[in-house]
């Protein structure tokens, strides 16, 4: 199919005029950059106070927020939360969440892929997004499958790192050494309309999402 | 009438809608789809300050990219291919679909789990599949439904927009093997998918999705979802392969974010999807999961030839499918009506551009030009006023000249011939007083039939609008 590709970039030459070898991509590329930096639009939603916002934002969208002192309360918060359900809570550990050595004893953990009822995932996030409550994970610190196959999602995110817009969540991973494979942004629980447009939580994804917010990581 | 069969045996729009209208399954669903698009949007829109900067900025974006479409393709497809991935490039549908079934045979893969791709539907990659013995399964909870009902999307973001609860709940009675589990409540349904759904995640070989943009900084596709088997399809199977077209390029992540701010406030009113997530090439040794293989697969059909074209602004298009929620053509007779993947105004001008059969023709005319679609587009397309070049297109190219173009041909030698004219219409008032008689309304006109079953027609009693224009200027005088 190089015969398609070389006809697709010729009939879209035709309008931009633009002659490009395999060499001068990469420069091209830049120089336009360069030339192009452009302020971005961000929405005017009186954002002073990211925490603040963030929480809002991740409450408007159906997740349940929590505020902890440190990391070490997390395991205690999972306890509390876990004693209310019927079924017994197998809680899936990001290796993020596993490098913290917390104190797991009388919990169920397990580092496989989540399949069955009653699992809780729990990983920490790599930075939070003011602008819409939204967390952003990273497939080299958590497996991007546990964020979607668990019933009830847990996400630990410090509070140093979260961020006002999107254009920081950016910078933050611009200075990550390379791009993981996913990054994936999740803002709330899964959700369906597509039954006569009512709002259905829980459709393939977690079923719940808490944002558990370290103030001392 | 089923609307599949509506859709395979009638070439013609206003058959098609006359169906519509008459379908009351469809009319249900119509019905309580509403108007909800249309105050989400409404509301999403409000809560912030300035949506009509990030309208002119998102515009701003997608205008940049196709200025230098080639550079932009060229260096995502080197970073894709740096980050282990590859870009393959098919010219028409069967070199789309020839390409995924090749990628899929390379894997001997009998089942691929399918996230929502507009650009699968336009090439039919589904039947396609099934022919070369790879089941496609639809893990969309809209497309799921539609795929055991054999049906085609009626909308770009809700597919399943025309089937009602009760049919939903028939479709499953027919084809799960149900037991005791109830189906009465939408929660019921959806744990119902969600359960069968679930293993074919677990187990498919390839998983194929589409894209809402490429960022073309570093070789990055983005979706956007809300149920999460975008990514369950994206990232359990060892192959990872995207459908999408040439046009959905931006530069660089900033650019994403301009796109991304107007993308789901547009289309279901959310500031932003649960889910946005960011697919670079295959797995890596610093990764802990993801597949193995990542394919792109880049459609052109036509789009390349719009490039600097009268019609360039329909590739800004996002496919937020809030011109369809606004439409009262669309919200009338329901996506099928225009026998399209891509329907409501959007598609009214993209399908006669990239299929460009002769019913295609008809769309642009399914438009009352209220200019609802152009007032909420969030790139801000001309769309009516695109329609109306395809009027125009449709005119100088028709091969017959049907009624209406011949009463219009008419209309315009009579008007350039203002004696004759008045003349005319002096006459045809006389002869119109005569039949009317006292009736101050018209119940029924010839060759109008269709205007008059739904309302009268108002009899002129004060001659035409020139001859009472001259008695007014006399009066002031």
């Amino acid at each position: 199919m190089t015969d398609s590709r070389s006809r697709i970039l010729d009939r879209i030459a035709r309008h931009t005029g633009g002659e490009y070898d395999a060499d001068s991509i990469e420069a091209s590329f830049q120089a336009l950059a360069q030339s192009q930096t452009v302020n971005s639009v961000q929405p005017e939603m009186g954002l002073t106070d990211p925490i603040a916002t963030f929480i809002e934002e991740a409450r408007r969208n159906g997740a349940r927020v929590a505020n902890l002192k440190s990391m070490d309360q997390v395991t205690q918060w999972l306890r509390d939360n876990a004693r209310h359900t019927s079924t017994e809570v197998r809680f899936h550990l990001a290796p993020n969440i596993i490098d913290r050595s917390l104190d797991w004893s009388g919990l169920n953990t397990t580092e496989q892929t989540p399949a069955a009822a009653g699992s809780w995932g729990v990983v920490q996030a790599h930075t939070g997004i003011a602008e819409t409550g939204t967390v952003m994970s990273l497939s080299n610190e958590c497996p991007s499958g546990l964020l979607f196959l668990v019933e009830r999602l847990v996400i630990v995110i410090a509070r140093k790192d979260i961020v006002g817009y999107q254009e920081d969540a950016w910078q933050r991973l611009r200075a990550c050494s390379a791009l993981p494979r996913t990054v994936n942004w999740i803002t709330g629980p899964s959700r369906t309309a597509d039954i006569e447009q009512q709002i259905q939580i829980g459709a393939h994804g977690p079923r719940e999402a808490d944002y558990l917010i370290i103030d001392s990581p | 009438m089923s609307q599949v069969q509506i859709q395979e045996t009638q070439p013609d729009f206003i058959i098609r809608s006359r169906a519509a209208l008459e379908d009351n399954h469809l009319q249900e669903a119509l019905e309580k789809a509403g108007s909800g698009f249309v105050y989400k949007r409404q509301a999403a829109t409000e809560r912030i300050g300035n949506f009509e900067q990030l309208r002119d900025q998102a515009r701003r974006v997608r205008a940049r990219a196709l200025q230098h479409l080639d550079l932009y393709l060229l260096h995502f497809e080197k970073k894709v291919q740096q980050a282990g991935g590859q870009v393959h490039w098919a010219e028409t549908p069967a070199q789309m679909r020839e390409l995924v079934i090749g990628l899929c045979q390379e894997q001997n893969a009998k089942t691929a789990t399918k996230g929502k791709s507009m650009v699968g539907e336009e090439v039919d990659l589904n039947e396609a599949l099934e022919a070369a013995g790879v089941e496609p399964q639809e893990t969309d909870l809209g497309e799921y439904v539609l795929q055991l009902a054999h049906e085609r999307p009626s909308h770009i973001v809700a597919p399943a927009l025309h089937k009602t609860k009760a049919q939903v709940q028939s479709l499953f009675r027919d084809n799960h093997a149900l037991g005791e589990r109830a189906l009465d409540e939408v929660a019921d349904i959806v744990n119902e998918a969600r359960a069968v759904i679930r293993d074919r995640f677990l187990q498919a070989d390839v998983g194929i999705t589409g894209a809402n943009m490429l960022i073309a900084e570093t070789g990055t596709a983005a979706i956007v979802t809300n149920e999460g088997n975008g990514d369950l399809t994206a990232t359990l199977p060892r192959t990872h392969i995207i459908t999408t077209s040439i046009d959905k390029i931006v530069p660089t992540w900033e650019d994403a974010s301009a796109i991304l701010r107007v993308l789901g406030r547009s289309a279901t009113g959310q500031d932003i999807t649960t889910y946005t997530s960011f697919f670079t090439g295959a797995r890596s040794q610093r990764d802990k999961d993801g597949p193995d293989q990542f394919h792109i697969v880049l459609l052109d059909n036509r789009r390349s030839e719009l490039l600097g074209s009268e019609y360039e602004e329909m590739l800004h298009c996002i496919r937020c499918g809030a011109c369809m929620n606004h439409c009262p053509v669309y919200q009338a007779v329901g996506g099928h009506s225009y026998n399209s993947v891509y329907p409501g105004p959007m598609g009214a001008v993209l399908t006669p551009l990239l299929r460009n059969e002769e019913q295609d023709n008809q769309l642009p005319n399914a438009s009352t030009f209220c200019g609802r679609c152009e007032s909420v587009c969030p790139v801000r397309i001309p769309l009516p006023g695109l329609m109306r070049k395809l009027r125009d297109r449709e005119q100088r190219e028709a091969k017959h000249a049907n009624a209406s173009t011949l009463a219009v041909k008419l209309f315009c030698r009579l008007s350039r011939h203002p004696a004759l004219y008045r003349k005319l219409t002096q006459f045809s008032l006389k002869l119109v007083s005569m039949v009317r008689g006292q009736k101050p309304r018209f119940k029924k006109l010839p060759l109008m039939s269709d205007w008059t079953q739904h309302r009268d027609f108002p009899a002129p009693d004060k001659g035409s609008f020139q001859s009472q224009w001259q008695q007014r200027q006399k009066g002031k005088k």
